[in-house]
């Protein structure tokens, strides 16, 4: 079957192929010269020799010109302002060209398809430039995105340390809007002193980024990349984990908090020396004191496993968080530093050392949008808590928690502030009117009373 | 859908034949200078393609729909059918309807499906479009990918997480397995990808064994280091079959298989891969790393790209040797231009030698691997005179097939046309 119009194979290659186009083209060029002659003799000068599929070659003469035909031409069809006409001779050189041309083109299929299977002996060669351009090419592109983005070298080390001066996240530094700069934060972690950053902060200070940024410039540093960091010296890491809290399979309609505490299981079932974890945000799934008391029990077992040391980002809004440095040693508290200034806050996006104290949600949901008499309210009822004594107690109930048994210990809470926290739960801000919250306030003060 | 056989016409009949062969899939039925489509397929094919569906027999008892398009739109048609799930079977014409009498022989020439394909409308051009199979045996699960349109072909196995991390990180077109776990994988794999279910006994390890053995003429697969792991195996077995069932038979270019070795890569649990966001994004118009990292300018080297972002060393040695060439670009701006100068030259090689070893190369594609060929001599004569060790090896490992170039050089007309020209047709 050809379906190839020709024009394939050069001239010199195959003599037989030559001798074809010879012949069709002297055909062609024939087809000329009876054009001219004819021309001569009828005196139609406009007259043209034309092909179609149907027809092959014809001569077409203008209505004007019809009476100057001669009698020996055959008509073959009429248009509106013209007859077509076949002579025996036009005949005899359509036979030959387009046989010429049938054969030629069997031809040339014939010698391309065999110069494909001479190049078809070269699949393996050609395959393997393939594969070293493409290592190339990588390469060339993480030394030209170094250049642009301001990377630099990292230290690959055979220690378990891992410390990022001034890193950045290489995504999100690309996305701030102009003049913005991102705001570069050191890490440090190894397997002796400081093997778990228990982070604290208020939501939005960018918890998140951090932790990805550190796990980020490790898989950059490990696939032979430069690193979005003034200095990196990374300790070969061999497994990355990740659990973000309650976020994702929401559509499935999976409980959300078994889904997180199977992923979790599963994390933990599979440490090594040299794992990196990152934890967001981990527990958001269930009641507070619920998750308090898982996210407790896993910093305390990542922190006291008899074999594995791993390196441990653990981000979280609980600060009660913050008392597990008093007992396990290599916990440290970090926090994404916030400043407040009056009433608001301002994130400052850099991670320090020490914990934090409140975690700023009511500001949060200020910034969101939440009408003020709500943010209002909600400070007051914060205050009111604060100033309670469930506060109080439950840090003492933390210093009086068992260590570390192998039982996980679980603890009640006072019965009012249970009740009250559970009231607040059930309640939805978003279908609530002000007359009902107020209501909603009563109640909630009316329990504390009693 | 037909009626009773005396009904029908020999056309009909022989349509019927085929496409009780190939169950599942929308065949396309070569009449003269269309493809046509009948019945239920006429109908989803109308609706994908947005083409008039008409009726033939109208009012006889054999009524039936039908739609068609002309034969060389075949590459416009063909991608958006099977972007739209189908897996599609090309039914032409075998004789040369001129030098027969009575119906043309006809038969299947190609079962396009999402995870086997060459046209390069279905393929993205910076990514693989891999093909997998996953076998779940007692003691382990095996994993294959195969992108049968640049020849690599891979194995693993190893437990359940592991193989569900390498798709993930993978994000195969295309998911294979056996019919007795079809609901286990369904609900695994379904929502997220196009799957299709083989019969049993194609898992089988002897059957495996034996088709990994004739396609890469060994006498065992010990040379590729996944002997011992037969539930890789049996995974990698079967995709070959798949690839016969989907009449795809010349498959040269599919020489060698490598193992994904879990002990050479960075463990990346699943929610990783996704939570950092590191090849795709989980949020509409995110951004994946992968994004902010490629400047390659290779079909290649994208690809490569890709697969060094889901797979990270963990040996100092080989992360070293890829800084130190980093280092060395990066330090000597004019040895990165001169490289890349001529990089840009290249295209996508890989693909273009795969449809030379499948015998479906077009005139122009031959002399863009002709060109693509010649840009890479320069390349190999920097890298061999650099100081660099490591430069010096990748220049080493660089053919120059000049034999191949002259040839080309030598036969084929530099402005020659892109028809398709197909052996054995």
């Amino acid at each position: 079957m050809l379906i190839h119009q020709g024009g394939i194979i050069k001239e010199g290659v195959n003599a037989e192929l030559d001798e074809l186009r010879g012949l069709a083209f002297s055909g062609k060029d024939y087809l000329v010269q009876i054009q001219k002659r004819e021309i001569e003799r009828t005196g139609i000068n406009s007259l043209k020799i034309s092909f179609n599929k149907v027809f092959g070659y014809y001569l077409e003469v203008s209505n004007a010109n019809k009476d100057k035909v001669p009698a020996d031409w055959i008509r073959k069809q009429t248009l509106v302002n013209a007859e077509r006409y076949i002579t025996e001779e036009l005949k005899v050189y359509e036979e030959k060209i387009l046989h010429a041309e049938e054969k030629l083109l069997v031809i040339e299929q014939r010698l391309f398809l065999e110069l494909v299977h001479h190049a078809s002996d070269y699949v393996a060669q050609i395959q393997q430039n393939a594969r070293v351009v493409g290592v190339l090419d990588c390469l060339l592109s993480f030394a030209v995105i170094a250049k642009t983005n301001k990377y630099n070298k990292p230290e690959i080390s055979e220690s378990t340390r891992l410390a990022i001066k001034a890193g950045r996240h290489p995504v999100i530094e690309k996305q701030l809007p102009v003049g913005e700069t991102y705001v570069p934060n050191d890490i440090y972690l190894d397997n002796e002193t400081q093997q778990i950053l228990v982070i604290t902060g208020p939501n939005m200070a960018g918890k998140s980024a951090l932790l990805r940024q550190a796990a980020l410039i490790v898989l950059m540093a490990q696939m032979g990349s430069y690193v979005p960091a003034e200095a990196a010296t990374i300790g070969i890491i061999d497994k990355i984990f990740t659990r973000v809290g309650a976020s994702d399979n929401l559509s499935r309609g999976e409980s959300t908090f078994m889904v997180e505490m199977t992923e979790t299981a599963s994390i933990l079932n599979n440490l090594s020396n040299r794992s990196l974890i990152l934890m967001d945000e981990i527990g958001r799934g269930t009641s507070t004191y619920d998750g308090v008391s898982i996210a407790w029990a896993i910093v305390e077992y990542l922190h006291n496993h008899k074999d594995y040391k791993p390196k441990t980002l653990f981000a979280t809004h609980y600060h009660e968080l913050n008392q597990l440095t008093e007992d396990l040693v290599r916990v440290k508290n970090f926090n994404v530093s916030v400043k407040e200034v009056g009433d608001k806050i301002i994130f400052m996006r850099t991670l320090k050392e020490g914990g934090s104290e409140h975690s700023f949600g009511i500001h949060v949901a200020q910034l969101a949008g939440m009408p003020n008499k709500v943010v209002l309210r909600a400070n007051e009822i914060l205050h009111f808590l604060e100033k309670d004594k469930h506060k109080n107690e439950s840090k003492a109930k933390f210093d009086e928690l068992p260590k570390a048994t192998a039982q996980m210990s679980l603890f009640e809470m006072d019965p009012k502030s249970k009740a009250v926290h559970d009231m607040l739960e059930k309640i939805d801000i978003n279908t609530i009117s002000p007359v009902e919250a107020l209501l909603k306030l009563n109640e909630i003060l009316s329990v504390l009373k009693k | 859908m037909a009626g009773p056989a005396a009904m029908e016409t020999p056309l009909m009949k022989q349509y019927n034949a085929i496409k009780a062969k190939y169950p599942g899939a929308l065949l396309l039925f070569r009449v003269g200078d269309f493809y046509e489509t009948f019945g239920e397929d006429a109908i989803r094919a109308a609706k994908i393609l947005d083409i008039t569906l008409t009726k033939r027999g109208n009012g006889s008892a054999s009524e039936i729909e039908l739609a068609g398009f002309p034969h060389h739109a075949l590459d416009t048609y063909l991608p958006k059918l099977v972007r739209a799930g189908n897996r599609v079977a090309i039914c032409d014409q075998l004789e040369d309807p001129k030098s027969v009498k009575g119906i043309v022989k006809r038969g299947v020439t190609e079962l396009v499906t999402p995870g086997v394909s060459y046209n390069d409308n279905v393929l993205e051009r910076r990514r693989n479009n891999f093909l997998a199979a996953i076998f779940s045996g007692k003691n382990a699960m095996g994993i294959a990918f195969l992108d049968i349109s640049t020849g690599e072909f891979y194995a693993a196995q190893g437990p359940e997480n592991y193989i569900n991390k390498l798709v993930q990180s993978f994000g195969p077109a295309e998911i294979i397995y056996t019919k007795s776990q079809r609901e286990k994988f369904e609900t695994q794999f379904g929502e997220e990808y196009a799957t299709f279910a083989l019969d049993d006994w194609v898992f089988a390890f002897d059957f495996a064994n034996e088709k990994l053995i004739q396609q890469f003429k060994t006498n065992s697969l010990k040379g590729f280091g996944i002997d011992g792991m037969n539930e890789a195996i049996i995974a990698a077995g079967s995709i070959l079959y798949y690839l016969e069932a989907t009449e795809h038979r010349d498959t040269e270019h599919i020489s060698a298989i490598a193992r994904i070795d879990e002990d050479k890569y960075v463990w990346l649990d699943k929610f990783t891969v996704r939570n950092l966001e590191i090849v795709s994004s989980q949020n509409e118009g995110g951004v994946p790393l992968l994004h902010v990292l490629d400047q390659t300018v290779t079909a290649m080297g994208s690809r490569n790209l890709r697969k060094w972002m889901i797979l990270p060393l963990k040996e100092k040695q080989s992360i070293d040797e890829r800084l130190q060439v980093v280092e060395q670009f990066y330090s000597d701006e004019e040895l990165t231009e001169k490289l890349l100068e001529q990089l840009h030259q290249v295209a996508d090689l890989e693909r273009l030698i795969s449809k030379v070893a499948v015998g479906r190369i077009n005139p122009r594609e031959l002399l863009q691997l002709k060109r693509s060929l010649k840009a890479i001599l320069p390349v190999k004569e920097i890298l061999e005179k650099s100081a660099s060790a490591e430069l010096k090896k990748l220049g080493d490992q660089l053919h120059r097939c000049d034999f191949l170039l002259e040839k080309i050089d030598k036969e084929l007309m530099d402005d020659a046309p892109c028809s398709f020209i197909r052996a054995g047709l």
